[in-house]
């Protein structure tokens, strides 16, 4: 249908012009009326076209615009922009509306040459005629009169037969009027559709919505209002009366409120209009709000009072009324809610994450605070996995507003077993009798049970990382070494020195890793033990070969490297290889195996478990409660989850093991004993049923399997190799006999301790003798202590240092001499005429030197010098003479022992020298076993070579008749061969003492290697010292000091700069 | 057993035939007990002449029996099962009912490929990659034992591949204990060659000559019957399980050789009588291999001492009805003392494989805590210092460390003496990937030589001539691995990139088929 009306109706149908009435003849006048009139109609219906056009699209336009953004504000209620939007939107949508439709009517309907032209347009064949027409009939000039008159009364004639309603079609009109009423059905759809929701978003978009809409203005018609405020009884508040207020009403929920106030007419009734905003709308719309009418009373017409109790926040009106009449209403005043805040409370102690024993008692130290008053304290405990809390009320706070204490958690009471954990907090509640109690709730705390079993773990696998930075390093090393026999040069070496650096560092790590184990109790000792060994044996060897490297980059600056340097370092670099590798496979056992006593642990406590279980069980039988039984139920289910847990491990270690420490066969077995999962059901089953009997019968049969898993897991543990076998009896040798040889050495010490003790009272009788000669020894003493000091004015620079010596010897001489210890005197005698006789010397040289070259000091300088060479001559002879008689006084020992003393000092001196080159044979013995497993710390060879060495010291005292110096020595090699022995006991002590045990790591009792073992504090009594309790007494102070001016004995000397160096370090 | 049996049951059924003709009867009873007979001989075309007649025309509860007997020993569970059931309990007194029950279970998803001669039965799956190397094998023997014993059985026979030790312990009346502690993988019995997949060994084992090995045992059961005793069974049986490959008598391996050195210098050689009734029963794995080297050799001897022909003399004589001993004796020209006797210098005197102070290496079955974990290979070496090093070179390869655990395996090596085929696998595979492959082949062909049987070797080997494309050599010892562990993938990709390196297309196709088989479970 469409398609015929849009068909053309000019010129190219013959029929149509067949149809067209020629103009009747000469009349150009009604010709061009006739073309005016028809122009003219045009020119209407084009108008009236365009102006449908654009108010039908405008208006469409503008219905869009205001669906779209009531559509927004009633999603989005509170877009102020959305309003603005759409509505300047419509707004513009309608301007531009009608701005087209004004060019459009100008352009369309304007003069007839332009309404020809639109004509024209649409009818192409009669354009230019109709539009010559229009022109010659306006001005016709210059044409001939009859041909325009003809032109124009054909063009009229074929204008007549135009049809409007096809020529100027209606089309754009009728699509916009399409379009208005589809925006308009749109638009009541919608409102259909949507309901309010969208009814108030056109009306917020029209500005009448709710937050559209502007509160009318209304005056006040009450003067100042009178607040009296009478709080809830729990927050224990004296009433407050405000005066002169606005009226705005603050004050907590639950409080009345007493007003009054003066109106400013005479009034016969009142009220006060209370608005609170309903229950907040489903989908955002705005809350409608609800009033409530409390009535005022009026006294004198105009004195107003009443009453409200707050409730919730909104505004409250006064209203003047007569009857049902509304006289005046005033503006809204505010009511708004003081808060009363939930309590705050808080675990000051212990710290949020604390690990404990079994049966402790915790103490929680809590502080409690509310604005108004805290009703109770709760401590609420959940357990791992467990869906419900427990709670405990812990105390009444009565109502104070802030409170603390401690109270103790008792962990017994909560029946926690190793490792278990539980999460904890504190709830306080107020007195809010309004709203109900709040409830404040501290943070989170967590407890844990102690589990040594999960310190070992843990302590396990710290020592497993360390294990592997050992085999990377290890494995660096042989990556390094395994490109072949290169030579060495200058980038090799630097190469291997990087390494050497990673080498010393690893040591380091290890020790420090093995101290941090020891910190922890439950860390395996061994293991610490071990890696302390195998971190010290690696930062030695480290240690040699870092230096013999330093010693060839050295070499190579100027040569190719020298074959015998070549060949220490390439057995060194072997050395540190075969500790790398010894330390990896012995910590691997050590690892290994205990793991396997942690499965068999674990294995234990699932039996004490078991057995626990069941007397719970019995005793819920004879005395059964709903209580107990859950209890039980629960008990299995703790049971069950070990169950699990064991299997898991066990699988993880017949995966991880290296076969040759584990029995896989004994612990498939021990693996099926494990799984009681079906048992575990039965059992349950039957204590649900509350049968117990049977529960108790299948119990004792899951007690069966438990000792089968014990006894599986035990075989599991493979007995150690062949090597650790005959590593282990060779450590048993060596203790043996290091033991046999400490028996012989004592044995001998006790005999030579006899001749000492011979000598010794022939030396006592004769100094007693010479006791009267000390008076003289002390004269001579001082006179030397004076001429030294004399000396001091001209002494030079370079005789300083003899001078300090010589003074402070024949001070420590003159001390011994004053105390009749005439041992130490002699000693100091010694050593103190040497520096004596430096001084003496070195002055006369500078005097000399001076005296040939004057030139090279002052004028002063000589004679001070001469003095002083002068005075330190002086001071030789007597010093040389104490020292000699103080020798005499000791006879050697060959001219006071009888002859069989000294034969018997001779053997004693062989004696002592085979046990010396024993002691050298145990400690070769030693360092092998050393390199087949890290069981030995460096330090224990040092302790063995130390002993060793005064051995051999001792028997040379003792061939040269000395008893008393050949007992000295012999008693410090004792003390070194006890030390070993010590560790040596302790290593068997680890190992068990069975044929068959593992070899332990030996521990040094002393050599730094023992460190604090972090164990917890002794539960003994301490006596808790004074404050002055720091101060050495006065006496021993002074002691200390006058020591310290001695100087260290020789044997210490070593000792002291070890010291030092480790300070230092 | 299964006789007395049966037996019993026959004697039974004269209570519910009493109204029939006694004759008749006597003539049932005499061909169902000949048809047990040959049942029990392993003849079973023989026992089917005689069932299958029987069965159509009167099938009573004692032909059926007997006819489930014969379906079982046709491979025919489903309608053995049928026939025992049908039969009620009175079946169940029969071991053979509770087999076929068992056969049909275990074989239930089997896939059955038909050869010439053969018809190999095997567990869907990966087992698949078996089957030609069996059929090819089999087929060979075939021939050879043609040519060695003058006669096979012109009869279809079946081999099944079973997954586990257990699943052989329900398809026969060994107990899986038994099994694994003789080492017994295969069993010939019932009409068919039952062998247990290398798959269900930690490192295979020599699964072709272990098929050939059970297929002399049913020609000579065939072509001898029960006259046949273990030893010379086994003997026979254990000289030829190398002939679908090459000669004769080429299975004793070094250790095997040492036991019997050492067993003959100290007389403490198993007797023959003690063999029976199966080299299964013996107490552990060394018995049974000193009863298996001491039989190999008598049969060698025998060979040697009376020529080629012997053999077929020997299983001729027997059959004919001849007593073993005095049929071997009069094959070797002597009696048989003297040829025991002989036996023993000839012992003393065989020059025999070098390495014979290793130990035996046991078939270690998968998941048998007892046969060790994944380490346990290197716990065998018995040196601590070696083996110290070796678990080093493991930590370390394990770690990807491979220059450093291939100085740790050198040194176990240099300590050990490479006796341990384990740790000089090992060693290759790191040497190997540090590109020290003349080092490895050294090592791997030192090792070969006393571990000839050892797949990783072989496999190091093939993966060294890859590299080099020594294409023949790589063909020769990817077979020489898959004769052993043939569910290595690596093995079927070497031996298509060698079929592929000679030309050998379609080879190289079937070969990289089963490595994607192997590899991805599928094809």
């Amino acid at each position: 249908m469409r398609a015929a009306a849009a068909r053309p109706a000019w010129g190219t149908e013959p029929g149509a012009w067949s149809r067209s009435r020629p103009y009747p003849g000469s009349l150009m006048a009604a010709a061009s009326q006739e073309i005016t009139r028809i122009l003219d109609g045009a020119r209407r219906r084009q108008g009236g076209i365009v102006v449908a056009t654009a108010l039908g699209w405008g208006a469409t336009v503008v219905l869009a615009l205001l669906l779209a953004g009531a559509t927004w504000l009633t999603l989005r209620p509170d877009a102020g922009r959305a309003r603005a939007s759409a509505v300047g939107l419509a707004f513009a949508a309608a301007t531009a509306a009608v701005a087209w439709g004004g060019l459009a009517l100008r352009r369309r309907t304007g003069p007839a040459e332009s309404v020809a032209r639109v004509l024209g347009d649409a009818v192409p064949p009669l354009r230019s005629d109709l539009v010559s027409a229009v022109e010659l009939a306006r001005d016709g000039a210059g044409f001939s009169p009859a041909l325009v008159e003809e032109h124009v009364a054909r063009t009229a004639a074929r204008a007549a037969a135009l049809d409007l309603r096809i020529v100027v079609p209606s089309v754009p009109a009728r699509r916009a009027g399409s379009a208005l009423a589809l925006a308009a059905f749109l638009n009541l759809l919608a409102l259909a559709a949507a309901g309010p929701s969208l009814r108030q978003g056109y009306a917020r978009l029209l500005g009448l919505g709710p937050e559209g809409k502007l509160a009318p203005s209304r005056a006040p018609i009450t003067g100042d209002v009178e607040l009296t405020y009478r709080y809830p009884a729990y927050m224990r508040r004296e009433p407050r009366t405000l005066s002169g207020t606005g009226g705005e009403l603050h004050a907590p929920k639950g409080t009345e409120v007493t007003l009054k106030t003066r109106a400013d007419r005479d009034v016969r009734e009142a009220q006060l209009v209370l608005s609170a905003p309903a229950a907040p709308p489903a989908e955002g719309g705005a809350s409608p709000a609800t009033e409530r009418l409390v009535p005022l009373q009026v006294a004198a017409a105009r004195e107003l009072a009443g009453q409200l109790v707050v409730g919730e926040p909104g505004t409250y009106r006064f209203r003047f009324t007569n009857g049902k009449k509304v006289l005046a209403e005033g503006p809204p005043l505010p009511i708004s809610i003081e808060p009363d805040l939930a309590p705050e409370v808080r675990i000051v102690q212990p710290k949020p994450e604390l690990e404990v024993q079994p049966g402790a008692k915790v103490p929680l130290a809590w502080t409690a605070s509310d604005d108004f008053g805290l009703g109770t304290l709760t401590l609420v405990v959940r357990r791992d996995g467990a869906t419900k809390e427990e709670r405990a009320k812990l105390k009444d706070l009565s109502g104070l507003r802030r409170d603390g204490g401690t109270e103790t958690l008792d962990v017994a009471a909560l029946r926690l077993v190793e490792g278990e954990r539980i999460q904890y907090w504190l709830e306080a509640t107020d007195e809010d009798t309004v709203s109900g109690p709040k409830r404040g709730v501290s943070a989170t705390h967590v407890l844990k049970i102690y589990s040594e079993a999960e310190h070992r773990r843990l302590a396990v696998s710290q020592a497993k990382e360390l294990w592997e930075a050992l085999i990377g390093h290890a494995a660096d090393r042989l990556d390094f070494f395994a490109q072949g026999p290169r030579r060495w040069d200058v980038p090799r070496v630097q190469q291997a020195q990087g390494l050497d650096g990673r080498t010393v560092a690893l040591g380091s790590r290890l020790t420090e890793g093995a101290a941090a184990m020891r910190r922890d109790r439950a860390a395996p000792r061994e293991l610490a033990q071990a890696l302390a060994n195998v971190g010290a044996s690696v930062s030695r060897a480290g240690e040699d070969v870092t230096q013999l490297r330093e010693s060839l980059a050295r070499t190579l600056a100027f040569q190719r490297g020298d074959a015998p340097l070549l060949a220490r370092l390439a057995e060194l670099d072997r050395k540190l290889d075969g500790t790398l590798e010894s330390g990896i496979l012995y910590l691997e056992k050590l690892m290994d195996q205990e793991r396997a006593d942690d499965l068999v642990r674990l294995a234990k406590e699932l039996q004490a478990r078991r057995r626990d279980l069941a007397a719970l069980a019995e005793k819920v039988r004879d005395a059964p409660t709903a209580e107990h039984k859950q209890q039980l139920l629960a008990e299995v289910q703790a049971l069950r989850r070990r169950m699990d847990d064991l299997a898991r491990r066990m699988a993880e270690l017949a995966k991880g093991m290296n076969d040759e420490h584990l029995n896989t066969e004994a612990l498939a077995e021990a693996a099926k004993a494990a799984d009681g999962q079906a048992q575990l059901d039965e059992i349950e089953k039957e204590i649900r049923e509350g049968h117990l009997d049977r529960a108790l019968a299948k119990l004792d049969e899951l007690g069966a399997r438990m000792d089968e898993l014990v006894a599986g897991m035990q075989r599991a543990q493979k007995r150690p190799g062949e090597q650790s076998r005959e590593l282990a009896r060779d450590l048993r040798q060596l203790r043996d006999e290091l033991g046999e040889v400490e028996r012989q050495q004592q044995r001998l010490a006790g005999e030579t301790g006899q001749e000492k003790q011979a000598y010794q009272r022939e030396v006592a009788r004769r100094l007693k003798d010479a006791e009267g000669k000390l008076a003289r020894l002390r004269q001579l003493t001082r006179d030397a202590r004076e001429k030294v000091d004399g000396a001091q004015a001209g002494v030079t620079p370079r005789a300083e240092s003899d001078f300090e010596q010589a003074r402070d010897r024949l001070a420590d001489l003159d001390r011994a001499l004053a105390t009749k210890d005439l041992d130490a005197a002699r000693e100091a005698a010694r050593r103190a005429a040497l520096p004596v006789e430096r001084l003496a010397a070195g002055l006369d040289e500078d005097l000399a030197m001076l005296e040939r070259f004057p030139q090279l000091s002052g004028t002063r300088e000589l004679p001070r010098l001469r003095a002083a060479r002068d005075e330190a001559s002086q001071a030789v002879p007597p010093a040389r003479e104490v020292r000699d008689q103080l020798e005499r006084m000791f006879p050697e020992p060959r001219d006071v022992l009888p002859r069989e003393a000294q034969a018997r000092l001779d053997q004693q001196a062989r004696r002592q020298g085979d046990l010396a080159r024993r002691a050298n044979e145990l400690r070769r013995r030693m360092e092998e076993l050393a390199a087949k497993a890290p069981v030995f710390p460096p330090q224990a060879g040092d302790a063995l070579r130390d002993a060793e060495q005064q051995m051999d010291g001792a028997s040379g005292e003792l061939a040269r008749r000395d008893p008393q110096r050949g007992a000295g020595r012999q008693q410090q090699a004792l003390d070194a061969l006890q030390r070993f022995r010590q560790g040596m006991e302790k290593m068997a002590g680890a190992s068990g003492q069975g044929q068959g045990g593992m070899p332990m790591p030996f521990a040094m009792e002393s050599g730094g290697q023992e460190e604090g073992d972090g164990l917890e504090a002794s539960p003994e009594k301490v006596e808790i010292p004074g404050a002055e309790a720091w101060k050495a007494p006065e006496a021993f102070r002074r002691d200390l000091m006058e020591a310290m001016k001695q100087g260290k004995p020789k044997s210490y000397e070593d000792e002291v700069s070890r010291y030092y160096r480790e300070l230092v370090k | 057993m299964t006789a007395v049996l049966l037996a019993l049951a026959l004697a039974s059924t004269p209570l519910s035939r009493a109204g029939e003709g006694r004759g008749e009867w006597r003539e049932l009873t005499v061909q169902l007990r000949r048809a047990v007979h040959l049942l029990q001989a392993e003849d079973v075309p023989a026992a089917r002449a005689i069932v299958e007649p029987l069965l159509t025309a009167d099938p009573n509860t004692t032909v059926r029996t007997v006819a489930g007997m014969l379906r079982f020993r046709e491979q025919r569970y489903d309608e053995a099962v049928k026939l025992f059931d049908s039969v009620g309990n009175d079946a169940n007194v029969i071991d053979d009912a509770q087999l076929a029950r068992n056969a049909r279970e275990v074989t239930k998803d089997h896939v059955r490929v038909e050869g010439v001669h053969f018809t190999v039965s095997y567990p869907r799956g990966k087992d698949e990659v078996l089957v030609p190397y069996v059929l090819d094998a089999l087929e060979a023997q075939r021939t050879a034992l043609a040519h060695d014993l003058g006669w096979v059985p012109p009869e279809k026979v079946t081999i099944e591949f079973l997954d586990s030790p257990r699943q052989l312990a329900k398809m026969s009346t060994l107990t899986e204990e038994e099994i694994k502690t003789s080492g017994t993988i295969a069993l010939c019995k019932y009409g068919k060659l039952m062998v247990v997949s290398p798959k269900a060994l930690v490192k295979g084992y020599e699964w072709l000559d272990t098929a050939a090995h059970e297929y002399v045992h049913f020609v000579l059961s065939r072509r001898a019957g029960e006259g046949v005793p273990i030893w010379l069974h086994e003997g026979i049986a254990k000289w030829a399980e190398t002939r679908w490959r090459g000669k004769g008598g080429e299975s004793l391996s070094p250790y095997s050789a040492a036991l019997l050195k050492d067993a003959a210098r100290r007389n403490a050689l198993i007797p023959f009588a003690k063999m029976y009734p199966s080299m299964a029963k013996l107490p552990s794995q060394e018995a049974a291999a000193l009863a298996f080297a001491q039989v190999m050799v008598a049969v060698e001897y025998l060979t040697a001492s009376a020529g080629p022909g012997a053999l077929a003399r020997v299983v001729e004589g027997v059959r004919e009805g001849e007593n073993a001993e005095e049929a071997v004796a009069r094959a070797a020209g002597t009696s048989f003392d003297g040829f025991l006797a002989g036996w023993r210098k000839h012992i003393a005197a065989r020059p025999m494989p070098a390495g014979g102070e290793r130990e035996l290496e046991k078939l270690r079955f998968k998941g048998d805590p007892k046969h060790g974990g994944a380490h346990s290979d290197l716990a065998e070496i018995k040196d601590e210092q070696a083996r110290g090093w070796a678990r080093l070179g493991e930590i370390f390869r394990e770690r990807g460390r491979m220059a450093a655990a291939r100085v740790e395996y050198e040194k176990a090596i240099a300590r050990a003496g490479g006796t341990n085929p384990a740790l000089t696998a090992k060693y290759a595979v790191t040497a190997i990937a540090t590109g020290k492959d003349a080092d490895a082949e050294k090592a791997l062909l030192d090792a070969v030589r006393g571990h000839p049987f050892y797949a990783a070797l072989h496999v190091n080997l093939g993966r060294i001539h890859v590299r080099r494309q020594e294409w023949p050599a790589a063909r020769e010892a990817f077979l020489l691995a898959n004769r052993v562990d043939p569910f290595d993938p690596e093995i079927h990709a070497g031996l298509a990139l060698a079929h592929a390196g000679l030309g050998e297309s379609e080879l190289a196709a079937r070969e990289t088929k089963l490595a994607q088989l192997l590899a991805h479970g599928e094809p």
